[in-house]
């Protein structure tokens, strides 16, 4: 069963949800980060009020481009034909290039927290990993995946 | 002597069929992104998809495709 959506107008949609992914997990996840760090004394405590509220909304924002992802690949799932071409062998290129860029960049990142070993709890240094992880990732992949003018 | 680069005349036979990059991808079942990074010699497509890219040009691969020698 065919799709009433182009394949462009498909990946134009898929890169702003994952553009909304990414902004909301950021969000959410950086005002956590700034909350935990606002318990050991390192954020004001006025700045620390506010990650409540940014945080609340990155949640928002993140679980709205989730659901819409979600739909989307609902809708794939019925026509096969463009759910093929919309993950061809060059975005799973693109992809694995991604998660490599973001492994190395993880690596890069461990010494760094080690270093920090004593003077933040160990729980602090993983959440930081996540972020940087899924950000380096998810960031990598949206820049990779930048459109060149068309031929 | 450097490793052979692949080059291809996608480009020039797509428009000699006066196909643009879209009408290609749908031939072939990818995205237009894909055909442009070829074309551009930023992506070595698969066996698989340098076939049927050949075959929805009519041609051969290896006339599509070829390895130039470095000076």
């Amino acid at each position: 069963m065919a799709s009433p959506i182009t394949l462009e107008q498909l990946e134009r949609r898929r890169r702003g949800m994952l553009i909304g992914l990414l902004v909301g997990f950021t969000l959410w996840m950086g005002a956590d980060l700034a909350h935990r760090l606002g318990t050991l004394g390192s954020v004001p405590p006025a700045a620390v009020a506010w990650t409540v509220g940014v945080g609340t909304l990155g949640w928002v924002f993140y679980l709205f481009n989730f659901f819409r992802m979600v739909r989307m690949k609902r809708m794939l799932r019925r026509d096969p034909a463009l759910a093929a071409a919309a993950d061809d062998e060059y975005r799973k290129h693109l992809r694995l290039k991604a998660f490599a860029t973001a492994f190395w960049v993880l690596l890069v990142l461990q010494p760094v927290l080690g270093m920090t070993l004593g003077t933040m709890p160990i729980r602090i240094g993983a959440r930081i990993s996540l972020i940087v992880g899924v950000v380096a990732a998810v960031g990598g992949f949206l820049l990779l995946d930048r459109d060149r003018e068309a031929g | 002597m450097g490793e052979p680069q692949l080059i291809n005349s996608l480009k020039v036979e797509r428009a000699r069929r006066d196909l643009t990059q879209e009408d290609l991808a749908a031939l072939v079942g990818v995205s237009r992104k894909t055909i442009n990074t070829i074309e551009r010699g930023k992506f070595i497509p698969s066996t698989w998809l340098a076939l049927k890219l050949a075959r929805a040009l009519g041609m051969k691969v290896e006339e599509l495709f070829q390895l130039e020698e470095e000076s």
